[in-house]
């Protein structure tokens, strides 16, 4: 082999893009032959979603228990590489040298490190919404409990979460409420509090930006975040847990620093500069700390203990705390300028109430704002009303007018506002509590002059305003000047903003006051002194001054160890800014079984997990191996193939259509003609699936792989790395150590058989030495723990109790190849077929599982060690019918260098002796161009007026007698056997020569009606004739299938076979002749001595011999002649038996 | 089994026939048409005793005089053998040789009063799912009819399973 169209140095590898059933043929059928291959998936595991679901296949089984097995093939092939979680980005080059640049997008987990414990999706809280039907996964998760790799990932949308963009301080919402609607308050406690220091105080005064970007809110109303978020931190603080840490942290030991300010801001700097070594001192004008937030923020809003609370454990051991002192000179304090301190941190907030400029403004009873909350919060009330006039329409408003309707003396607070009703720009529910205070709120006033008696203020007038933001959105407010109104005050309060005053620090300021410090570092125009929250950005959220503060904080750090302040993400807080990704919606989960909090509880489940993983750290901290990294990033590599196969699950399939663009195909119809596997970029190939029909999937994954196999025939083989085993351990004289595993076969045996029951009746059995139900025994994972107990117990028989055994017969003999055995030292039980679907629910389907696997492990004491046979394999192919079939199936052979002897029964090729079909008008020229090319292959031996007469052997050895007319009898040697015959007059005589039953329309069967559609049941043997009617393309694809098929065989130059042969005794041989008589292949002969002997390679091992020789001295060599009574007496044994 | 399982014998018939018997049929069965058929049957869900067994065979062709003897000596009350149909014999006339030597042990079973109606073969092909339940539940009924396996293990009865 290997002589094929030449092509210099072409590579013997092949891409497979898609792992349903198309995928997995086309690799499996390539590895088989020589070829090594790469089998790239986008999804997390290989299968694809045909593997997944539940649904009951023709034949029987589901869908998962088909393909399982063929997955675990195609993991422990050699010759297969599985890629999965890859996107094919590029495919570049020529035929035969195709470079393909792969993505590997990341998983989140270590491969190398997970061990499919499932710790983690166990406290995993976040549960992915599932499509109808499908078992709803947790954000970390395994698509199903055998899946291949059998290692869990994470599903992540990075960014993909507005809320968690949405806020200034970084705080992970998604995280914080996958904790809490999992019930796990002080983990999300303390999620919480790694961004947000002031829970409690946010929670009740935050703006709540993640609750305006919540993608539910568009729906039914946002996630109530900033609630739940108070809830955490009030039941935190009452539960009185250790979580809130009274002092964290050491002293420092590195430089001093001076933070100058005790509002949000500066706190957050102080602390986390005392967290990163340094010396801290925190200067405070005001006697206590707090900022805004003590003196702003009134205590009905903000409760002093609450605040008291958060601030107390913010501060960190070893603060200088210098309150009461007012620092004049920021500059002053740097060492460089003869102070103390290596930086400053200026976050002196704004205090400087802003003007209306209106007439009037300077009288007795009008106050700013921020005086009067601040005086009102330091001491007693301040000395207002009776009636109060509050301007502005600001939170700032609101606290001043709900303070002043509180205070003494005041009888009525009016709220004046600029905007019309339902227009003004603070939290609706905020500005309908203070209405529903008391607080008289009147809409669209301008306030003109401000009404004197005696240097004191009476009324204030106003004008009406028709509108506030011009077209484009730019304040700039219109006015009635013939629409005015008058409110009569005795105080009036102004809200109309809060600026900065720090005219007096010499630092370089904006045009309105602000100090002018870098966005992203806060580093102002004096080296070393740093400016941030209010002072900077003037009045700002509590959120954004705590992202200033711990920016801050960083880029002190960072220039104090003489680096660039440089910050560490430029994307923090903006993370969200891509586009939104759509997610299904969940249902609202009931509330009911929940205990304390359901309803916080329930409130937080109602969090779309907009970005699938919450990145909340459960399941880091579950995993006892270490192996979650959210820092994975994707990673790009580069393979050379020969040939490129792409196999969609259907043209639908989720990431096909940008696949087909990427590598330049028509992602409706990829095929050239458009049923084809051939495309229009030569050495690329299609096995578009068809959805649920994995049948057609398989054929023309097997068709695609043949195509390959054609182009790269003459580097098959330099690639492919041959299976290596153990060392067999010869356990001939080892006493029986049986393991016996049952299988589930996920819901299949279990329910109709109790297989612990099983599994306890069997344990005490002759020999057993293990016993274990395993969930699926084809699955790999099924395959790996038979493989440990083998090692664990040194085990050296096998019982599989599962399903029909000649199905995954081979798998179950690779484990035991692979742990050092013999691979014929396996028995197995079906219990399924046999027992489960055929007894189920009848009691005494427990009872009859019992006994066919005790039957089993009685079988499993008499096994011998076989030594293997290599059968030489002919390296061509009978094929019979010189039809379009035919002749697409042999020149497909030998494209790859096999021989062909294309038989046909009348006097000339394409189906001429036959009619014509009526779907094979038009075909003729393709037809005629077929005969030709079949006529002038060099390696295509015609056989015309022939016919079969007899095939004997078997699979890569076959002896094929052909009836010649008018000539006489030809004898041709054959690895393979291929049916392209098409009436059904002849199928019948066929079928009895190659000794297949047909099925009930008069059709060849498949040895599988969906794994294995071209194969018959015979090894060795195909057929690529379908029912009709059939289209010449299915009939190309059945024909292309068919070849690759064989060429599975073809390709090796030796079967290994069983050598289940029969051997004899020469004790008690009399050379009576009796075998010699009997046998149909003349395998015994009377030997020297006097004596029969058989000849091993014509021996096809059925055992007449053995039932027949009188003096009991023949045995089939893989049985231990007292098998069948031992089996026999463990059946019938009493209460073994039953 | 019923902890007030009692002998009881039915008037008219000598047959021993305790309450709750089942028969017990064990079927050879052929690795490539019978077990296939097995298989199929399973898989289309046919239903038939639970109180019988398979053993798989390469052919009925190596069954051996002494182990169907020995399955009637042990307890068993019948015995199906399944192969393959005329012509489909893999090993190309092991179907045969089983039929030839089925008869003599049917001929002992007559003699020693067991009956050779114990031990039944039948030849099916793989496709032939159907007929394999139908065998299944033929044979069964058959052996109901004669009743238990006399040569059963008087232990056997009393043992129970737990």
């Amino acid at each position: 082999m290997g002589s094929g169209r030449e092509r210099p140095g072409g590579v013997g590898a092949v891409l497979v893009c898609g792992s349903g059933g198309a995928g997995i043929q086309a690799a499996l059928d390539l590895a088989e032959s020589g070829f090594r291959v790469i089998l790239a998936e986008a999804g997390a595991a290989i299968g694809g979603r045909a593997a997944r679901s539940d649904d009951t296949l023709s034949g029987g089984d589901c869908a998962m228990c088909l393909l399982s097995p063929r997955l675990a093939e195609c993991a422990r092939n050699r010759n297969i590489e599985i890629f999965t979680l890859a996107d094919v980005l590029e495919v570049s080059g020529e035929p035969g040298r195709f470079r393909v640049r792969i993505r590997h997008n990341p998983r989140y987990v270590d491969p190398g490190k997970c061990d499919g414990c499932g710790n983690c999706a166990a406290v995993c809280p976040v549960t992915l919404p599932a499509a109808p039907g499908e078992e709803a996964l947790k954000a970390i998760s395994r698509p199903w409990p055998q899946a291949i790799p059998n290692i869990f990932s994470i599903s992540r949308v990075a960014g993909a979460a507005p809320c968690r963009g949405a806020c200034p301080a970084g705080v992970n919402v998604p995280g914080f409420l996958a904790l809490l609607g999992a019930g796990r308050l002080e983990a999300a406690y303390t999620l919480l509090r790694d961004r947000c220091p002031f829970p409690g105080t946010s929670g009740r005064i935050c703006r709540r930006p993640c609750e305006s970007a919540c993608r539910r809110g568009a729906r039914d109303g946002a996630v109530a975040v900033g609630d739940l978020e108070r809830f955490v931190a009030d039941a935190v603080a009452s539960a009185e847990t250790t979580l809130l840490p009274a002092a964290e942290g050491a002293a420092g030991t590195r430089a001093r620093v001076a933070v100058i300010g005790g509002g949000p801001a500066g706190l957050v700097a102080a602390r986390d500069l005392a967290l990163t070594g340094y010396r801290v001192t925190l200067f405070e004008a005001q006697p206590l700390l707090g900022g805004m937030l003590r003196y702003g923020v009134p205590p009905f809003r903000l409760p002093r203990e609450v605040l008291d609370r958060e601030i107390g454990a913010l501060l960190p051991p070893g603060l200088e705390l210098r309150t009461s002192t007012r620092v004049d000179k920021p500059a002053g304090l740097l060492s460089v300028h003869g102070g103390a301190f290596g930086a400053v941190f200026l976050a002196c907030g704004a205090w400087a109430g802003r003007r209306l400029g209106i007439p009037g403004e300077g009288a007795d009873g009008v106050w700013q704002a921020v005086d009067y909350l601040r005086v009102s919060n330091s001491g007693p009330p301040a000395p207002i009303g009776p009636g109060v006039l509050v301007i502005g329409e600001s939170d700032l408003a609101l606290d001043a007018a709900r303070t002043a309707l509180r205070a003494p003396g005041v009888r009525r607070v009016t709220l004046a506002c600029l905007h019309g009703r339902g227009e003004v720009p603070v939290d609706a529910g905020r500005l309908a509590l203070a209405a529903g205070e008391g607080v008289e709120v009147e809409y669209g006033l301008g306030p003109t002059r401000v009404n004197t008696l005696a240097g004191r203020v009476v009324s204030v007038s106003f004008r009406a305003c028709t509108s506030v933001f011009d077209e484009h959105g730019r304040y700039d407010p219109l006015y009635d000047d013939a629409a005015t109104r008058t409110l009569g005050a005795d105080t009036v309060i102004l809200a109309s903003g809060r600026g900065v005053d720090a005219a007096g620090y010499a630092l370089e300021r904006r045009p309105g006051g602000r100090l002018l410090a870098d966005p992203l570092t806060g580093a102002t125009g004096v080296p070393g002194i740093f400016a941030g929250g209010d002072a900077v950005l003037g009045p700002a959220s509590l959120a954004e001054a705590i992202a200033q503060g711990r920016r801050a904080a960083e880029s002190m750090d960072a220039w104090l160890k003489r680096n660039a302040p440089i910050r560490e993400a430029a994307a923090m807080g903006v993370s969200g800014a891509g586009p939104r990704h759509p997610v299904p919606m969940a249902p609202d989960p009931a509330p009911a079984g929940l205990q304390a909090g359901s309803r916080e509880v329930a409130e937080a489940r109602r969090c779309l997990n907009c970005g699938a993983c919450s990145e909340c750290g459960l399941c880091t901290t579950a995993c006892s191996a270490g192996a979650i990294d959210l820092a994975q990033a994707p990673s790009e590599s580069e393979i050379e193939v020969g040939s490129v196969i792409v196999a969609p699950e259907e043209t639908g399939a989720p990431g096909w259509s940008e696949l087909a663009a990427r590598i330049g195909l028509d992602p409706d119809a990829p095929g050239v003609p458009p049923e084809s596997v051939r495309t229009r970029l030569p050495g690329v190939y299609a096995a578009v699936g068809r959805g649920a029909e994995i049948a057609a999937a398989v054929t023309r994954g097997s068709a695609a792989a043949a195509c390959a196999m054609e182009q790269l025939a003459s580097v098959r083989g330099t690639l492919a790395r041959p299976r290596s085993y153990p060392w067999e351990r010869d356990v001939t004289d080892e006493e029986a150590r049986i393991g016996v595993f049952v299988c589930r076969c996920g819901h299949q045996i279990s329910p109709a058989v109790d297989v612990a029951e099983v599994c306890r009746s069997v344990a005490a059995l002759e020999g057993v030495h293990c016993v274990e139900a395993l969930e699926y025994s084809c699955s790999d994972s099924g395959l790996r723990r038979m493989k440990r107990r083998i090692g664990e117990h040194r085990l050296n028989r096998l019982v599989v109790a599962s399903c029909s055994s000649r199905t995954y017969e081979a798998l179950f003999q690779e484990v035991l190849r692979e742990s050092g055995l013999n691979r014929y030292l396996l028995a197995t039980a079906n219990i399924r077929e046999e027992c489960a679907w055929v007894h189920g629910g009848d009691e005494a389907a427990t009872r009859k599982a019992v006994d066919l696997v005790a039957m089993a492990a009685a079988r499993a004491r008499h096994l011998r060690p076989l030594p293997p046979v290599d059968l030489p394999v002919t390296a061509s192919a009978l094929v019979l019918g010189g039809g379009s079939s035919g002749m697409t199936a042999a020149l497909s052979l030998a494209g790859q260098g096999f021989g062909v002897h294309l038989v046909e029964r009348s006097g000339a090729l394409g189906g001429g002796g036959r009619r014509p079909g009526p779907e094979e008008g038009g075909a003729g020229d393709r037809a005629d161009g077929l005969i030709d090319r079949v006529t002038a292959h060099p390696r295509i031996t015609l056989h015309l007026d022939s016919e079969l007469r007899a095939v004997a052997g078997q699979a890569g050895d076959f002896t094929c007698r052909l009836n010649v007319s008018g000539w006489g009898r030809v004898t041709l040697a054959a690895g393979v056997v291929i049916v392209a015959t098409g009436a059904g007059g002849e199928n019948e005589a066929l079928a009895a020569k190659l000794r297949v039953a047909l099925g009930e329309d008069g059709g060849f069967r498949p040895a599988h009606p969906v794994l294995r559609p071209v194969d018959l049941v015979n090894e060795g043997q195909f057929f690529c004739t379908a029912a009709p009617p059939s289209s010449i393309q299915e009939r190309v694809l059945r024909a292309r299938a068919a070849a690759a098929r064989a060429a599975t065989i073809l390709s090796k130059p030796q079967l290994e076979i069983a050598g289940h042969v029969a051997s004899v005794n020469p004790v008690f041989c009399v050379a009576c002749g009796t075998c010699v008589r009997l046998c149909p292949y003349g395998a015994p002969f009377i030997g020297e001595a006097r004596k029969a002997a058989v000849q091993e390679v014509k021996c096809a091992g059925c055992g007449s011999c053995v039932a027949s020789c009188p003096r009991r001295a023949i045995t089939l060599r893989r049985e231990e002649s007292g098998t069948v009574t031992a089996m026999l007496g463990q059946l019938l044994a009493a209460g073994g038996g039953y | 089994m019923s902890p007030d399982r009692s002998e009881s014998r039915s008037e008219g018939t000598r047959t021993v026939r305790p309450p709750g018997w089942e028969p017990e049929i064990l079927a050879f069965c052929c690795s490539y048409c019978a077990s296939a058929a097995a298989g199929e049957a399973g898989a289309v869900r046919l239903r038939y005793p639970a109180g019988t067994r398979i053993l798989s065979t390469p052919c009925t062709g190596g069954i051996e005089m002494e182990h169907l003897l020995e399955a009637f000596e042990k307890g068993v009350d019948g015995v199906l053998v399944v192969g393959c149909p005329d012509g489909g014999c893999h090993f190309v006339e092991g179907n045969q040789r089983a039929l030839r030597r089925l008869e003599r042990v049917r001929a002992i079973l007559d003699e020693i009063g067991l009956g050779g109606g114990r031990l039944r073969m039948v030849q099916l092909s793989d496709s032939m799912a159907p007929a394999f339940a139908d065998h299944m539940r033929e044979i069964t009924e058959t052996i109901r009819a004669m009743g238990p396996n006399p040569l059963k293990p008087a232990r056997k009865e009393s043992a129970g399973r737990s």
